[in-house]
């Protein structure tokens, strides 16, 4: 296996160091030092009126990259075109190499959970995502990642690991890949999977970025809060993944408790001491 | 028929025009006075010692007080603003009464610096801040100044009174009043305009301190600020440090260009009354000018000599 060059795995796609943009922080987003690329969410914007602070950042040539929470692509329900539509247009106008969502579901019976939840790896449910995906391709215009998310349970009828889900998913399907590393360590947490099998399964090749965010491990369950400062284990998980692939770029994931400036800047620091060491 | 009230109409409008002088000039005789007193107590020359604090109230009142704070706390990464002008907490902590005032009031509600500006001004931390000044004789005592404008503006609603008595006096018996009635107008006019004198006033000591940190600053900046020091983002104060620039010159003056546009008021946005609507009520502009400029700022946080 050889560590892939700093070329992105994905033509146009990020590279380097990056943090999600929120109106929250828009300011102190634009002025951080070593930021490459920033992520928006994507339901947050109207494509026909983009905050000027995304304009500013597009201007100095960052990619900003549309991530979506609430496509469902692991529901069983019909996919909700209108939501895919939505996403298109945010990364056309933003002009985005790629967009992403999460194998999750939202929605079911009709109702919004307002929470990503965990698909049954099943044949079954795989075959729904597969055709989820495909059909969010063929909208979309530009190449979908797939993030794995942060289960607090899993289904008692998983029949294949996330790795081999993931990866088949990505074989059948051609999507890309967003590894979200804090919840590969809240699975580990929570669930009790190595993250190191999952890593061992996963087409690293596929991994467009990597998702790291802050969390706090309360009684023994990890929550994802990314309202916490990043935790050492989460930078581990970071390390290892780049030992065995380097992934072109990793992305900083913070929704709430905004920090100081100059701590968000450590953080980003943190990523890039880990993303760019030189490994054997 | 002799005259009105047997006081003839020459005679008449010339008593008049000297008790209205006596009346328009009897609040700043008085407040003249205060100032004498303070300096009798207090002494005419600067604080050597005068805090950011001080200089916030002496040269923009409560407004200013909270504004410096709202500076100091972004410089220290205590606050941020966003674009969209609002201030937010960070989660680190605040030092001293005032500053953790304005955080509790950030915390409560995110808004821009007119918001929490107006929202801190009436809080304990300010009104503490503002009698020490006044205990150590860089402010007048606002009850004092109360006194004086009750004492001017109940002087010229008597002579307005007064006069309005013999115009009518005069209408009755077919007397000509034109003169007279002129005097009564701005009987009105100087009774009106004594409503507006501010209870918040600078004492001589105050006055001194404040021009003292003005004329050090303004020295500093000719002197050896070299060109790179006005960079965006270079802190620009010689002594006085960011919330200290702030105090005496006003948001405007934080010397980050960008986050001076977006913590200041935006021009005829209505950043709220001059001390943020608190019981001084009224405008105070201008009577702190250390360095002889400036005035009020018309709301784009522009104090003095700014």
């Amino acid at each position: 296996m050889t560590p892939s060059p700093d070329a992105p795995a994905l033509p146009g796609g990020p590279v380097g160091v990056g943090i999600g943009w929120r109106r929250e922080i828009d300011l102190t987003v634009e002025r951080l030092p070593g930021v490459d690329f920033v992520e928006v969410v994507a339901e947050d914007l109207d494509p026909d009126e983009l905050p000027a602070s995304l304009g500013v950042l597009r201007e100095r040539g960052l990619p900003v990259l549309p991530h979506a929470v609430s496509l469902s692509l692991g529901g069983a329900e019909p996919l909700r075109h209108d939501r895919v539509r939505h996403l298109a247009a945010v990364a056309d106008a933003l002009g985005a190499p790629m967009a992403s969502d999460h194998v999750a579901f939202v929605r079911a019976g009709g109702l919004e959970s307002g929470h990503l939840l965990p698909v049954p790896r099943t044949r079954e449910a795989l075959a729904v995502v597969v055709d989820n995906v495909r059909a969010t391709q063929a909208e979309l215009g530009v190449p979908l990642a797939l993030e794995n998310i942060a289960p607090l349970l899993a289904w008692p009828d998983d029949a294949m690991t996330e790795g081999a889900f993931l990866g088949e998913l990505c074989e059948r399907t051609g999507a890309w890949l967003l590894l979200d590393v804090a919840n590969l360590h809240a699975s580990a947490v929570n669930l009790g999977q190595d993250p190191g099998e999952v890593l061992d399964e996963l087409p690293l090749e596929r991994v467009v970025y990597v998702h790291a965010a802050g969390g706090v491990e309360r009684d023994g369950v990890y929550h994802d809060t990314h309202a916490h400062p990043l935790t050492p284990p989460v930078l581990d998980l970071l390390d290892e993944l780049c030992a065995r692939r380097r992934p072109p770029a990793v992305l900083l994931e913070r929704d709430d408790r905004y920090p100081p400036d100059d701590e968000l800047a450590a953080e980003l620091a943190a990523l890039r001491s880990v993303h760019a060491r030189v490994r054997a | 028929m002799g005259p009105t009230w047997g006081i003839s109409g020459p005679l008449f409008l010339l008593v008049y025009v000297v008790l209205l002088v006596a009346a328009a000039v009897v609040g700043p005789v008085l407040r003249r006075s205060l100032d004498r007193r303070s300096a009798r107590d207090h002494g005419e020359a600067a604080v050597p010692d005068a805090s950011v604090e001080d200089l916030a109230l002496l040269a923009g009142g409560r407004r200013r007080l909270v504004e410096a704070a709202i500076a100091r706390l972004v410089e220290g990464g205590v606050l941020r603003v966003s674009t969209d002008r609002r201030l937010a907490f960070t989660g680190r902590p605040p030092i001293g009464e005032l500053d953790e005032t304005v955080v509790g009031v950030v915390e409560a509600r995110p808004s821009t610096t007119a918001g929490i500006v107006a929202r801190t001004t009436p809080s304990a931390a300010v009104r503490d801040l503002e009698a020490g000044a006044q205990r150590r004789g860089l402010l007048h005592d606002p009850a004092a100044v109360r006194r004086t404008k009750a004492i001017g503006t109940g002087a010229a609603a008597a002579v307005f009174v007064l006069g309005v008595a013999r115009v009518a006096a005069g209408i009755a018996r077919d007397a000509a009043v034109g003169f007279l009635v002129v005097l009564v107008v701005i009987a009105a006019v100087v009774a009106f305009t004594t409503l507006f004198v501010s209870t918040r006033r600078v004492t001589p000591r105050g006055k001194a301190t404040l021009s003292q940190a003005w004329s050090r600053e303004m020295q500093s900046r000719q002197g050896g600020a070299p060109a790179h020091a006005r960079a965006p983002g270079a802190v620009l104060a010689g002594s006085l440090g960011v919330a200290g620039l702030v105090a005496v010159f006003g948001l405007s003056s934080y010397p980050d260009p960008q986050l001076a546009g977006l913590l200041a008021a935006p021009v005829g946005g209505g950043g709220g009354g001059w001390d943020g609507g608190g019981s001084d009520g009224g405008s105070s502009c201008g009577s702190s000018c250390g360095g002889g400029g400036g005035g009020c700022g018309g709301g784009g946080g522009g104090g003095c000599g700014g």
